[in-house]
């Protein structure tokens, strides 16, 4: 059993330099053979492995990463969770995940900072006041918080905000989520992983994954750089590079792999207090707790495994938050990065059994995956234990793009992608 | 204005154009030609702003792109502040207005810094482990945890200035305008390459413009009169462009570049009107040079971040480029040569040097030869203390492992007296480190007699050991300065008069006592210079 | 930031270009005969190739025109361009 965080433990280890902490997770060398094993160490990897030992009793498994856990997408991305989608499906899915994260601090031991202070989209022409309405109303009746609020109600939830009539793109209103917010990323990778070791689930960094062995229509193990490893159940969780573990074993998948950037400023005392997000001039901006602005860019729109972008893309996020927030103009940019985001046609993800057995997907979370992390992780737990999904995950399956049964959550997307 | 730190012989600032700026409210005055950093050195002042988490003294540690510790916001009005702006590379202008950040009510007394105090408690990533009961509190921890995090403050007002961005073509792009730069964007324009040189400074030359030393000759003239030259050749090359103040910002694929040039940034308040402020190049060029120099890197002891500790080449920027003394005594301690470059141009100028304290056990090299002939006291194999806190009545520091391995402190006990020689004075500030010299090893004492009012003591010292010694030659013994008497079988004997006695811990010493040797410096070169033969 | 060189125009910075996705996608002759998997693997499923890929580029900001480059998607590297219509310089 794990040392349990608190104030004392933290007054306790002051005694001795924080020299005698327990390691938050061992550094095993893996096993010959595991009941499960997920490829790919990020929140959502981390997190299905958390709930299959959790809520599955499935102890005798292990996580295998390329690199280091929480050094992809999960640790690049912009940190923002709401559920506010249009469709019945997504709305559920996502506000399965807001519901973990409420108290997933708790249910961790380990402070994931969730802070719930409320995500705003803008509307700015008359079809964006009405898809927004709609949305609000679709979330209502979903049971999910929404309001619309006029532009007089967003200066005054975020008094920062330019709402002149006279700029380009003039605030005519948005919608808020207040149960909405943002949480510190790192540490749901790292909350995740101390509790899945904690329960025996061996986490196995630097090691890449090279091939999948099968026997005709089952999976039997992993070809790793660390040797093989032999399995009966193989989560795929990997992001930007599904495609690459699917032509392991020839399977093609609905996916692109296109850098995503996001950029934030050198910190500054508190300015803006809550999240505001606009699909039309492509910005959404947010205060990190350490104070800086959190800035995320489009994608670029070709292929590429680089986890860089084009300059243009930076630049016109910036001339949208300029035009937004002209008060940030002298605000000098800190750090930028990319990732590599795998975006489905129709911008919602895939957690789904394949028709090869044993052999589970979850991706295509394209830009928004951070904020599903729990409920992605718990469903995919669920559809890797039982062989069968959850209700909740049941649209999201891979077999949606033969059958024409499509979640198009384009319009749902908070910035246009 | 507490001291005037400013020497009268600077070449690169315009002492006949008083320039008056404010720093926390206060009327200051520096030169044209000054950063804000030079500006506040020469009126004395070295406490800048507050760290980010502890809340920690916060001072000017270098001088350029590299400053860490000297970030100010600059401004006071709500449309045209900037906050997190380095002090060094801010030029100084009439009217500029800066001021200290992250720290209430003010910089010298900062509330904040009771962080520090409660540091154990918060380490590095605290807040993963804590925050969590009651689970609702989270929203009341957060409120505070935000108004304490972040430096500077955002305008809060839109910005009146205009910005603009052009796109450049080039053959050769050479980024930094130092030496090196300076000599391959000649090559190129001479090569008929369309070529573009730029340096984040208001002028080219780098750290050249103002090597003015015996050791560093080019041609056989001084390396900055030499540049001087290279610089003038380049302004007639016609396929050569050349921008100051102007940094990179981004190095994109297939040599796509962003370089920010700074147009009104260092132009009086009433000339900076209508004019454009910034302007964002982007350069596509066929080929890049990275010329951009080498910044020293700090070395690692306790509490090296604290205001007064600088870098050694920005110590001598300061003087030899601004003409601003760091300090009036000042310490260094080195790992290499180019601190004594610093040493030599403050001695030059009348800074007292301490002494130059090196970690290597001895050079051989022109400069450190030029520092000794110079008389700058010099200690090899030295070890860096760091004081960590003065109360009434005790000095402490702190002592690496290797700092136990190599000298005496290894076998101290509680109640023991050493002997501290201050490079302070009283009321002035401590704002740096005390340097013990070098230490060559440990002796016992063999025997201690009372004769006449003298003591008469023997040292233990082996063959090796005793090669050094020189019958009348000084010794430190403990840091006193003693003069052998006498080479013994096994060591050697000191005379030790009354008044040394007492005031020194050699009153301390018992059969077997332990203590630090230090033999004549003269003897370590003779000894080589037979060797050697 | 890529530099393209459009087989039409030559030299051009990326901002005047518009990525197509993979190339040599053939669209069926006779869509109606194809079964839903056919169909879901003409129209969704993607190689996603990390490494020599195919791809179809616009020169949106100049001549307009479409053409076919091979890029590297690990590291970017643009090997060729080629116009529509004429077979791939490298296999």
């Amino acid at each position: 059993m794990k040392n349990k965080y608190s104030i004392f433990s933290l007054i306790k280890n002051a005694f001795s330099y924080h020299e005698n902490w327990q390691r938050a997770w061992r550094d095993p060398e893996p096993k010959k053979e595991y009941d499960a094993i997920i490829i790919g160490g990020g929140g959502h990897g981390l997190a299905t492995a958390f709930y299959l030992a959790k809520k599955h009793n499935m102890t005798n498994i292990a996580v295998v990463e390329k690199g280091w856990i929480g050094g992809g997408n999960t640790g690049r991305n912009t940190t923002i969770i709401r559920s506010n989608y249009l469709w019945d499906a997504s709305a559920g899915l996502y506000d399965h995940a807001l519901k973990i994260w409420e108290g997933l601090s708790q249910e961790l031991n380990y402070n994931v900072m969730f802070s719930q202070r409320g995500v705003m989209n803008l509307a700015h022409n008359l079809q964006d006041v009405r898809d927004l309405k709609r949305r609000t109303h679709a979330n209502r009746l979903n049971g999910i918080d929404a309001v619309w609020l006029n532009t007089e109600e967003v200066k005054k939830f975020c008094p920062i905000i330019n709402t002149s009539p006279d700029i380009r793109y003039p605030v005519l209103g948005g919608t808020l989520q207040r149960r909405a917010g943002t949480a510190r990323h790192d540490a749901v990778a790292w909350g995740y992983a101390r509790g899945a070791d904690a329960m025996g689930v061996d986490i196995i960094q630097n090691c890449e994954v090279k091939g999948i062995k099968r026997n005709e229509d089952s999976v039997e193990g992993i070809e790793t750089t660390k040797g093989f490893i032999k399995t009966k159940k193989i989560g795929v969780v990997a992001a930007g590079h599904s495609s690459v573990i699917a032509n392991m074993v020839d399977l093609k998948l609905p996916l692109e792999s296109k850098p995503l950037q996001a950029l934030v400023s050198e910190p500054v005392k508190p300015i803006i207090d809550t999240v505001v997000m606009s699909n039309a001039v492509h910005a959404y901006v947010s205060q990190s707790d350490k104070g800086e602005l959190v800035i995320g860019a489009g994608t670029d729109a070709y292929v590429s495994y680089t986890q860089r972008g084009s300059h243009d893309v930076v630049e016109g996020t910036l001339k949208a938050i300029l035009e937004l927030y002209p008060i940030f103009s002298r605000m000098k940019m800190l750090r930028q990065w990319g990732g590599i985001v795998d975006i489905c046609p129709d911008a919602s993800p895939i957690i789904s059994k394949t028709h090869i057995k044993g052999l589970y997907f979850n991706c295509g979370w394209g830009t928004g995956g951070f904020k599903a992390t729990p409920g992605s992780g718990d469903l995919f737990a669920h559809t890797i234990a039982n062989d069968e999904p959850h209700k909740l995950n049941a649209n999201f399956n891979i077999n949606r793009f033969v059958s024409g049964d499509l979640v198009d959550e384009h319009g749902a997307a908070a910035v246009a992608h | 204005m507490s001291k005037n730190l400013r020497i009268t012989n600077s070449k690169f600032i315009d002492q006949t154009s008083r320039i008056s700026f404010k720093f926390d409210g206060k009327t200051l005055y520096g030169f044209k030609g000054d950063t804000l950093a030079s500006a506040l050195l020469a009126n004395d002042i070295h406490l800048v702003g507050r760290s980010f988490k502890y809340h920690r003294p916060r001072g000017i540690m270098a001088c350029g792109p590299e400053e860490p510790n000297a970030i100010v916001q600059v401004g006071s009005d709500a449309s045209i502040t900037e906050p997190n702006t380095r002090a060094t590379e801010i030029e100084l202008y009439e009217g500029l207005e800066a001021s200290s950040q992250n720290c209430w009510p003010s910089v010298n007394f900062d509330i904040g810094a009771v962080n520090n105090f409660f540091s154990p408690l918060i380490p590095a990533a605290f807040y993963y482990k804590t925050f969590m009961w009651p689970a609702n509190f989270w929203k009341l921890y957060e409120y505070f945890i935000r108004k304490s995090a972040g430096l500077g403050k955002s305008p809060t007002e839109p910005d009146k200035d205009i910005y603009d961005h052009r796109y450049l073509h080039c053959d050769v792009l050479v980024v930094g305008g130092g030496i090196s730069g300076i000599i391959a964007a000649k090559i190129a324009a001479k090569n008929n390459f369309n070529t573009l040189l730029i340096d984040d400074k208001n002028i080219l030359g780098g750290t050249t413009l103002f090597q003015e030393n015996e050791c560093f000759k080019i041609n056989n003239s001084y390396s900055n009169e030499w540049l001087k030259k290279e610089i003038e050749t380049l302004k007639s090359l016609k396929n050569l462009t050349i921008k100051t103040r102007t940094s990179l910002a981004a190095y994109h694929s297939y040599n796509y570049l962003l370089a920010r040039e700074n147009l009104t940034d260092h132009l009086d308040i009433n000339e900076k009107k209508d004019k454009i402020r910034q302007r964002l190049w982007k350069i596509r060029a066929k080929k890049v040079i990275i010329s951009t120099g080498a910044m020293e890197r700090p070395l690692i002891f306790n509490n090296n971040d604290r205001p007064g500790i600088i870098l050694s080449s920005s110590i001598k920027r300061y003087i030899d480029y601004y003409g601003v003394k760091c300090g009036q005594r000042i310490s260094l301690f080195t790992n290499n040569d180019s601190a004594y470059e610093a040493a030599i141009s403050l001695n030059n100028s009348g800074v007292i040097v301490n002494s130059v304290v090196d970690i290597r056990d001895k050079t051989n090299s022109l400069i450190v030869k030029q520092a000794e002939n110079l008389g700058i006291s010099i200690s090899c194999d030295g070890v860096c203390l760091t004081l960590i806190s003065k109360t009434n009545k005790i000095l402490e520091f702190y002592l690496s492992n290797e700092t136990l391995h190599r000298s005496k402190f290894k076998k101290i006990i509680k109640g023991e007296s050493i002997n501290l020689e201050l490079p302070l004075k009283k009321g002035q500030n401590i704002s740096g480190h005390i340097c013990q010299g070098h230490v060559d090893y440990v002796s016992k004492v063999k025997k201690i007699k009372l004769i006449d009012k003298s003591y008469l003591m023997e040292f233990s010292a082996n063959t090796k050991q005793k090669k050094s010694l020189i019958e009348k030659a000084s010794i430190l013994i403990n840091g006193v300065s003693l003069t052998i008497s006498k080479i013994t079988k096994n060591g050697f004997e000191v005379w030790i008069i009354p008044h040394t006695y007492k005031l020194t811990n050699l009153s301390k010493l018992k059969m077997n006592s332990l203590v630090n040797i230090e033999v004549d410096i003269l003897s370590k070169y003779v000894k080589k210079y037979f060797n050697e033969k | 930031m890529f530099l393209i060189n459009c087989p039409y125009c030559g030299e051009r910075d990326q901002s005047e270009f518009s990525a197509g996705g993979e190339a040599h996608i053939l669209r069926p002759k006779q869509p109606t005969e194809l079964s839903d998997d056919q169909w879901a693997e003409y129209l969704f499923m993607r190689k996603n190739i990390k490494g020599v890929q195919f791809e179809r580029w616009n020169h949106t900001h100049g001549c307009r025109k479409w053409f076919n480059m091979v890029r590297d998607t690990s590291n970017d590297k643009i090997h060729a361009v080629y116009k529509m219509g004429e077979k791939p310089p490298v296999k």
